[in-house]
């Protein structure tokens, strides 16, 4: 049985004080994002650094690349929905590495995959097609086999593919919690040996009380098969659930995780 | 009586909202001045609740819900311009963009605040934008992108209801998504720009 990893999300354009450090190439706020994050438990550094520079977001990414790799040898999670940024990022890493992500739409389907294969890379993938997300479950599991499908074309094994089931807010429809449990659990059954992983926050945007659902929804999504968690590994208490989820589900032999975690004053929230 | 309507839209209570209506046009109120009084009144305290953080979003979905079902009440009952509405909205994500959350969230404040919205999903191709402001004559066309590259998707299809002669006098076009700036709005050609749900409502308001 194997631990959950953890994806950590902290250096993401979509944040202030990432995109401040990228538009000004403060290599300091990378670099100790990147350590901040190893030292919390990250098992991968996504790295993001989109923030609508377009044409230099190419050179942007081999730059963060850069400095995430003088401090740290954890792997890395490229992330962009840009081929040629995604290229240049895998080109770039020494590190072990995944795509982030790749989808069932038509553009960018085949082009990613094949990119993965190229550079030997493991994947996030997300079944989105060109008409948008499904809502049902099953349809979601479709498209994951039909991507799980191109992979195998393609030589990609099939535990280097992580599927996202897709969290969508709860506050939106109480059904988008239920459905991305649903997919987790219908991945794990019908593709043997396939691995899951999910953005965990997303599904306590705009309700109160955001932590504790994280928390809660992350044991679920847990129970459910879940193999990975994108997420910010600086929050202690959803860290903290992650280990003592891992010890009820029999992750953690011995309790030895466990209880390094509680000498080190991590379980105290 | 309009004072128990509007707190019945307050408190997303749609079979009250729809009975309190019936009886409310039974005892011979005008249908108009129903809309206007009880439902809209009901209706802006919601939209402004949301806006200070005191309501939440599914609370909102359920007001709005309560808010249709009274209209949908008067709607036999007003005369042909007595449009229910305050203007007709059509809304969608541009193509190659599959985000909605926020679209969604900017549908859901237009229909609290009494326009009709008409939504036309996501991955929206400039073509179907043009045909759906030609099938429905709406007073404005609103579109979202959430990715860079999307966004110049949204010029195109600005670019192509203008070439199609249908951005005309009355037709405003309304525009946003996270990395949709004012400036950005305006260089494509855009009339209008809200940075959140909250103040496109409140712009259609100045304009409508
Ligand atoms: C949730 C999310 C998703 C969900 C979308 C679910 C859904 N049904 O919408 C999922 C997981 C499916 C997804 C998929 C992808 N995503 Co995404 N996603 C996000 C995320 C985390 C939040 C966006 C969101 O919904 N915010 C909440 C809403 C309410 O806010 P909002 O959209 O800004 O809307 C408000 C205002 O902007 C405004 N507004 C919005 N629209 C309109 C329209 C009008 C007319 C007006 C007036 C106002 C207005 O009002 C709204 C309410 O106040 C952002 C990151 C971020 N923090 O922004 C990335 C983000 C947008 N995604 C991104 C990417 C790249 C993708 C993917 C390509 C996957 C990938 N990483 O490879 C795919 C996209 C596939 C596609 N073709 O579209 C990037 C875009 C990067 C870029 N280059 O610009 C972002 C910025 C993340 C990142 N930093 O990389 N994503």
């Amino acid at each position: 049985m194997c631990r959950v990893l953890i994806i950590g999300e902290l250096i993401n354009g979509s944040r202030t004080v990432v995109k401040q450090a990228v538009v000004e190439h403060d290599e300091t706020v990378i670099r100790d994002l990147a350590v901040q994050q190893v030292e919390a438990g990250a098992d991968y550094i996504d790295v993001n650094i989109s923030v609508g520079q377009g044409d230099k977001e190419a050179e942007d990414m081999v730059w963060a690349i850069k400095l995430i790799e003088e401090v740290t040898t954890v792997p890395l999670a490229v992330d962009s929905a840009n081929l040629q940024v995604m290229e240049a990022g895998l080109r770039a890493r020494k590190n072990t590495v995944l795509v982030n992500s790749v989808s069932a739409e038509k553009h960018r389907m085949e082009p990613f995959l094949d990119l993965c294969a190229e550079y030997n890379a493991a994947a996030a993938a997300l079944p989105i097609k060109d008409s948008g997300i499904p809502p049902a479950p099953e349809e979601r599991l479709e498209i994951c086999q039909l991507l799980a499908e191109k992979a195998r074309d393609r030589n990609i094994p099939v535990e280097n593919m992580y599927f996202d089931p897709l969290v969508l807010p709860l506050g939106v429809d109480t059904y988008n919690s239920y459905a991305a449990i649903e997919t987790i659990k219908k991945l794990k059954k019908t593709i043997p040996g396939v691995k899951t992983t999910a953005g965990i926050s997303n599904v306590s945007y705009g309700l109160p009380g955001r932590k504790l659902l994280n928390q809660v929804f992350l044991v679920l999504c847990m129970q459910a098969g879940l193999d990975g968690a994108i997420l910010d590994p600086t929050d202690q208490g959803l860290m903290a659930a992650v280990k003592t989820t891992e010890v009820l589900l029999n992750k953690d032999k011995m309790c030895m995780n466990y209880l390094q975690a509680y000498r080190k004053g991590l379980l105290n929230n | 009586m309009y004072q128990k309507i509007s707190l019945a839209v307050q408190e997303g209570e749609i079979e009250e909202v729809d009975q309190l209506t019936i009886k409310s046009l039974e005892k011979g109120n005008d249908p108009l001045d129903v809309l206007n009084n009880a439902l809209m009144s009901g209706i802006e305290i919601v939209g402004q609740k949301f806006a200070d953080g005191e309501l939440f979003i599914p609370e909102v979905m359920m007001c709005a819900q309560a808010l249709q079902a009274g209209i949908d009440r008067l709607n036999p009952f007003l005369k042909q311009d007595e449009n229910p509405h305050r203007a007709k909205i059509v809304i969608g994500t541009v193509a190659n963009d599959v985000h909605d959350l926020g679209k969604n969230l900017v549908k859901m404040m237009l229909t609290a605040n009494g326009y009709e919205v008409i939504d036309m999903g996501v991955n929206v191709s400039a073509e179907e934008f043009a045909g759906a402001v030609r099938g429905h004559n709406p007073d404005v066309v609103g579109m979202s992108a959430l990715i860079t590259t999307t966004m110049l998707e949204m010029s195109k299809t600005i670019e192509y209801i203008k070439t199609q002669g249908l951005h005309n006098g009355s037709l405003k076009i309304l525009v946003g998504g996270a990395p949709v700036t004012e400036k950005f709005a305006k260089e494509i050609g855009a009339d209008l720009y809200a940075d959140d749900a909250i103040e496109a409502a409140r712009i259609l308001r100045e304009i409508l």
